[in-house]
């Protein structure tokens, strides 16, 4: 059974008049890394902060390990942040850095040091730990600043968009690295990002957070290929919806018609022929062909009007019949601009779009 | 190197020169001066008056006072304007009375010398040095509150954050965290208060009463021509040993250079 790290209840925030959070209701198991993704301005962070200590919510309740934890200071919280900044005290060295929250706990300096050392060789920054913090590098900043937050053991570490100042292919690295630490850890991180791509790197379940409000919670594999939530559909890159009619529902497979399209999908218990319903295809999951296919349903055609090259593959749009456009993802395209071609994909590929 | 470097660095050099460093030598060459006026060629050299100075009690005694003035000033001055500056920047009274903070500073001094006085014998407090340490204060707290406000608006809240997410509470974090990110402008602040307090003249002559202090110990030889030499040689000590205490402190500062200079 899992045991649950954080439960929010009812989470709302104001400020005056303005509504930063509202209605946030989230359960973070132990063990698990979770990440809340959404534009800037969207409340993550203040989220963070309300789990950390360092604002209070308007209403609701902030669980942690089935304690009460509102009114409770960040000092007596057993949360630990990674700022956004990492706000390294300029005036200490590495040592001192790491080492401050055990030496506020009084623990014996030899137990400090024997800690501060298994931590630091875990992060690989055991040969910098008398440098001064003006001296770092970004990736080291980043490292000493987990470190820092890692070696008093909390029962939930909070990293705030940590990687955003790194390089592209640092910050892959330390995905990577950050993800491998918190699974050999067992520990339960709440990660903040607006980056879909870091999102998915790193996480076992995303928070989609908008304007204040989570849209949808799900496991990544779900979230990305079968979101409920248009906005959720269109975060993670451009993608095709279809405004469909139910036309019968067989063996659990709904057909529908969408524009002199017809596409078949996986029906939900509660779909009924007549509904109104979104899909949503993502591009890559679409095939190009040359010939007619044999069937007629989850096929479309239309002529390729433009080409991205974008490396590892190419960004196709194609323009239907109907003179709407489709998107498609490919690796390799025999086709030239302005023929004509056909599309096609499978009924799984299908996500029912519910908001 | 460019005209215009070169020019620019003329002309910084003329002004240190002319403006500041001929004057304090002049006054340091005519303490040695064998005569009483201050006219070349010299006389001879002598150190006549640098004795005579040390002979006279009320010197001694003006100088103790002076540094008894100043500590106490300092004191006073970092005991209200650090706490001030937490509350001017921590509650964000940024409002129009908090600009009000520097009307010490633009009223004259002669002005606040003679409220000050008047204020002290309307409610009944005999001048004394305490009376001079509490005008100074009222002068001192606007320099301190601007000095150690700016370091603390430019400080990363961040850090207090971070310290109390890694578990110290306010009082761990004010002096583990807060105090020596901020103490170079307390530092600062305490210097220059201190300097300007032993310096200070009118405010001082105001509020004194019968007792005395260095620069009124120089105006009271200032009137008496024979004098006047001995005010060349108090001066003289004074820049020699004020020298001295910069230098020290500029050495310390560039010895550690890149930390003090990012913190302030």
């Amino acid at each position: 059974m899992k045991t649950t790290s954080l439960r929010l209840v009812n989470i709302s925030k104001l400020y005056g008049k303005i509504v930063a959070l509202q209605d946030i209701n989230l359960e973070v198991h132990r063990g698990e890394l979770l990440t809340i993704l959404g534009p800037s301005g969207s409340g993550k962070s203040t989220l963070l902060k309300i789990i950390g200590g360092f604002e209070e919510p308007t209403s609701g309740e902030v669980w942690i390990n089935d304690k009460l934890m509102n009114g409770v200071p960040p000092y007596k919280r057993p949360t630990s942040m990674v700022f956004q900044d990492l706000a390294l005290f300029p005036h200490l060295n590495v040592f001192d850095n790491i080492s401050y929250g055990l030496k506020i706990r009084k623990m014996p300096i030899n137990e400090i040091k024997k800690k501060v050392r298994s931590i630091a060789e875990l992060l690989h920054i055991e040969d910098i730990l008398d440098r001064r913090i003006t001296q770092l590098s970004g990736g080291q900043a980043q490292r000493v600043a987990l470190a820092r937050s890692l070696v008093i053991e909390p029962e939930i570490l909070l990293l705030d968009e940590p990687l955003g100042p790194l390089d592209l292919k640092l910050r892959r690295e330390m995905q990577l690295e950050l993800r491998k630490i918190q699974k050999n850890l067992n520990a339960t991180w709440i990660y903040v990002t607006h980056d879909h791509e870091e999102a998915m790197v790193m996480s076992d379940r995303i928070a989609v957070l908008k304007a204040g409000r989570i849209l949808e919670v799900g496991d990544v594999k779900q979230i990305y290929e079968k979101p409920k939530n248009k906005f959720v559909a269109e975060f993670f890159g451009e993608t095709n919806f279809f405004e469909c009619r139910i036309e019968k529902i067989e063996n659990g497979i709904a057909t529908a018609s969408c524009n002199e399209i017809i596409i078949q999908f996986n029906a939900f218990r509660d779909m009924k022929p007549g509904d109104e319903v979104t899909l949503m295809i993502r591009p890559e999951k679409i095939k190009l062909l040359k010939n007619s296919p044999t069937v007629n349903v989850n096929v479309a055609e239309g002529y390729l009007r433009e080409v991205v090259y974008k490396g590892p593959h190419l960004d196709i749009k194609i323009e239907l019949k109907n003179s709407k456009t489709m998107f498609v993802r490919s690796i390799e395209l025999p086709y030239r601009i302005g023929e004509h071609v056909y599309l096609t994909w499978r009924d799984e590929d299908v996500a029912v779009i519910i908001e | 190197m460019n005209i215009s470097k070169a020019i620019l660095a003329v002309f910084t050099w003329t002004v240190i020169t002319f403006l500041i460093y001929v004057p304090l030598v002049l006054v340091i060459i005519f303490s040695f001066n064998d005569s009483i006026y201050f006219v070349f060629p010299l006389k001879g050299f002598t150190l006549k008056w640098y004795v005579r100075v040390f002979e006279d009690p009320l010197f001694l005694k003006s100088v103790v006072n002076s540094i008894i003035v100043a500590l106490a000033t300092t004191a006073g001055a970092i005991l209200l304007g650090v706490p001030a500056s937490f509350s001017f920047v921590r509650l964000r009274r940024n409002n129009v009375f908090a600009g009000f903070i520097v009307i010490p500073f633009i009223i004259p001094w002669l002005v606040i010398g003679v409220s000050c006085l008047i204020f002290f014998y309307t409610i009944g407090i005999p001048l004394s040095l305490l009376t001079v340490t509490l005008s100074h204060v009222v002068y001192s707290i606007p320099l301190v509150v601007l000095v150690v406000a700016a370091r603390l608006i430019s400080l990363n809240p961040n850090y207090e954050k971070a310290s109390m997410d890694l578990g110290a509470d306010q009082i761990q974090t004010f002096i583990n965290i807060t105090l020596p990110l901020i103490y170079p402008s307390i530092a600062i602040s305490a210097l220059i208060t201190f300097l300007w307090s032993f310096d200070n003249f009118i405010i001082t002559f105001f509020t004194i009463g019968s007792d005395i202090t260095v620069p009124l110990w120089m105006w009271g030889s200032l009137r008496r021509p024979v004098n006047v030499p001995l005010v060349a040689a108090a001066s003289s000590l004074i820049i020699i040993i004020g020298s001295a205490i910069v230098y020290l402190i500029e050495e310390y500062r560039l010895r550690k250079s890149g930390f003090l200079t990012t913190l302030l």
